[in-house]
């Protein structure tokens, strides 16, 4: 486990290249939960379009601990994963818009359709961003404990 | 207008999780905030059973505070994507009967952060708390 300020080099590629990403938080009751999530690495931290009012957004503004844990794709678990804890901070309009911009989400293949309605939520203020700052970065890999 | 409901059916939500073989296990570090790690799963009688490394931070905290979630997801594409998180207190199984059912069902060759050969322990979630979604029934698409 590293501190945030010396995440290794393969670790901080592998979270740059991930997009499966699950987001752990805290329900009123303190339990964890995990939201799978479209992650964004970028400027050091790791991001996540949400909705302003989805549960997890909730959740992060009530208790901003949290976890994530970024695998190599959707085909099985892949051979390597990145486990990050920190504490979300909730961005809104252009600094939300920015970060997310920084990782080169608006330049990905996907649904265009879907991409410009998050953006334009996101203008509207329906829409805003979470992003962990890492505390604590842990490499997985396969055979490793 | 109230948000179209995009969960899936429980019957739905079982044979997803049935076909996981793994998920995403989140447990609660010593101070209250959350821990993921990758788990081997299985869902048979009832419950979603998963392993961790016996002795590991994953079972120390389980042992410390019961209270844990699994998750897993698929994106085949964007109106396909699904996932299911099963919420609960963990218990650990000690029949070893049951145990000897399950753990066969348990395959963590290659799961990142597990080491080969390690020895297994089996925990299990009840299924009375699950939030699940299925993008294929969201009907505003654009």
């Amino acid at each position: 486990m590293s501190d945030a300020n010396e995440i290794p080099t393969e670790a901080s590629a592998l979270l740059a290249q991930s997009r499966r990403v699950f987001l752990l938080t805290l329900r009123p009751d303190g339990s964890p939960t995990a939201h799978p999530m479209t992650g964004n690495f970028a400027r050091g931290r790791l991001a996540f379009s949400s909705y302003r009012k989805a549960a997890k957004t909730r959740n992060a503004v009530r208790d901003p601990r949290s976890c994530a844990l970024a695998l190599e794709g959707y085909a099985g678990a892949g051979a390597r994963a990145v486990v990050t804890r920190g504490r979300l901070q909730l961005l809104e309009g252009e600094a939300a818009a920015e970060l997310l911009g920084a990782g080169g989400a608006a330049a990905r293949p996907g649904n265009p359709g879907v991409a410009k309605r998050a953006s334009d939520r996101l203008a509207e203020g329906k829409r805003v961003v979470l992003a962990i700052e890492p505390a604590e970065v842990e490499l997985l890999r396969s055979g490793e404990a | 207008m109230p948000r179209e409901s995009i969960a899936m059916r429980r019957e739905e939500w079982e044979d997803f999780l049935a076909a996981q073989r793994f998920v995403v296990l989140g447990t609660l570090e010593p101070d209250g905030g959350p821990w993921a790690r990758l788990a081997p799963a299985a869902l048979l009688a009832g419950a979603l059973y998963f392993g961790v490394p016996a002795g590991s931070r994953d079972e120390r905290n389980l042992e410390r505070d019961p209270r844990a979630c699994c998750a897993s997801d698929e994106f085949p594409s964007y109106y396909e994507i699904r996932g299911a998180t099963v919420h609960g207190r963990a218990r650990r199984v000690s029949d070893p009967a049951l145990a000897a059912r399950v753990g066969p069902r348990l395959d963590a060759r290659g799961l990142p952060g597990w080491p080969p050969g390690g020895a297994l322990a089996i925990w299990s979630l009840p299924l009375d708390d699950v939030f699940s979604f299925d993008f294929a029934k969201i009907r505003n698409r654009v």
